[in-house]
């Protein structure tokens, strides 16, 4: 009686190890499966600079490109470059900028912010913690943009913008100007998920 | 005696067990590479700036990115389509070109190849094994093109833009005038 308890066990424990291992591939499959299909992460590189405040309606027509120019001298006191407004909500992941070349001298503040901004050109959320000074920081190398831990701070709603905004005070003067390049990671995801797929 | 029989009827069955077990972990260890797994940064690079004579970075500033190129021999020997810079490193996995329309005519070579340059301009790596000549490339297909046999060319570090680059080895001239798409994956 003894062996043939011991038996059942035995062939009990026997079929859920097979069932088990049977799983493997499913599981392999699934993950693979959910990988592939999600649309995870973006690169944000291109936009297009305004000089002055944007109204949505003066958004077609505009130049992408993946330059963005900041210069002193235009008589406004606010230059935008604004990227891609997503049909869906979208989070900003990290943002990278790197300056191509600076020439000519402002005598006051020329700070850079990552702010949503509504298509009326309205600022929604600072994206950025504090601001960069365009004035110093090193050309010919990328650098990350510290990036607000809030949850709302990183969300784009439909219906706004990511833009880059650099802000002259305490008036346009002088001759800089600088050229820049960006790029945001920004995924549909509040959290990217990656599926552990084991070996 | 019949508990003999049931003990050795488990071992056998355990022996199975293991055995169909080991096997269809195997499998799914073999199944798993042809999966089509797509790595969370792959992008696909389609849209461009186009320069000609020397792939200064900072010369993109006001030009627009467009889907497809135009290369005329009249206008210059040497055009750049140049791809958006990544602040992060990637690595080419495939890249392919369409010949929308080629028309005139250019006496001498027009190559093409896909090469890594840093913002100064300045060639580091040729991504491409070899050139490809767009005088002989058939029309309205994509074209894949063969990558360098060596990983470290494939490589796009932050501070380096990748391009293509179209060169007519006798200079300007003739008529030819040639249109282009491209595409390059990335990881």
């Amino acid at each position: 009686m003894k062996a043939r308890n011991f038996a059942l066990i035995l062939f009990g424990a026997v079929l859920m190890l097979i069932m088990g291992s049977g799983q493997a591939p499913i599981r392999t499959a699934q993950a693979a499966a959910v990988q592939a299909a999600m649309p995870g992460i973006e690169y944000w590189r291109t936009g297009y600079t305004v000089e002055g405040a944007l109204m949505g309606s003066s958004l077609p027509g505009r130049v992408i490109d993946p330059v963005a120019s900041f210069r002193s001298y235009r008589g406004v006191s606010d230059i935008y470059y604004y990227l891609a407004a997503p049909a869906g909500v979208t989070w900003v992941k990290a943002a990278h900028i790197y300056l191509l070349d600076r020439t000519g001298t402002f005598s006051g503040t020329a700070n850079l912010t990552l702010e949503i901004r509504t298509m009326g050109g309205s600022l929604h959320q600072q994206v950025s913690i504090g601001s960069i000074d365009i004035q110093i920081l090193p050309t010919g190398s990328w650098h990350a943009l510290a990036l607000d831990k809030e949850i709302d701070h990183q969300q784009i709603d439909p219906g706004e913008l990511l833009a880059f905004h650099v802000s002259f005070q305490p008036e346009p003067a002088g001759d800089l100007t600088v050229h820049s390049i960006f790029d945001v990671m920004v995924s549909p995801y509040l959290h990217i998920f990656v599926p552990l797929i084991t070996h | 005696m019949k508990k003999m029989r049931i003990l050795v009827l488990s071992l056998a069955i355990v022996g199975i067990a293991l055995f169909l077990s080991i096997s269809l972990v195997n499998q799914a260890r073999a199944v798993k590479p042809a999966l089509p797994l797509s790595p969370a940064n792959g992008e696909s690079w389609r849209t461009g700036v186009t320069v000609v004579n020397d792939p200064i970075y900072s010369l993109l500033d006001g030009r627009s990115l467009a889907d497809n190129a135009i290369f005329r021999s009249a206008q210059a020997a040497d055009y750049y389509y140049i791809f958006p810079a990544a602040a992060n490193s990637k690595t080419i996995q495939s890249a392919q070109f369409y010949v929308l329309n080629r028309g005139g005519s250019y006496a001498g070579n027009v190559e093409l190849t896909l090469k890594v340059y840093n913002f100064s301009g300045s060639l580091l790596r040729t991504v491409t094994s070899s050139p490809v000549n767009l005088k002989t490339a058939v029309l309205n297909a994509w074209i894949n093109i063969p990558l360098s046999a060596s990983p470290g060319n494939l490589v796009v570090n932050p501070g380096e833009f990748l391009a293509f680059n179209v060169y007519l080895d006798l200079g300007l001239g003739g008529s030819l005038d040639i249109r282009l798409l491209f595409e390059v994956q990335v990881d």
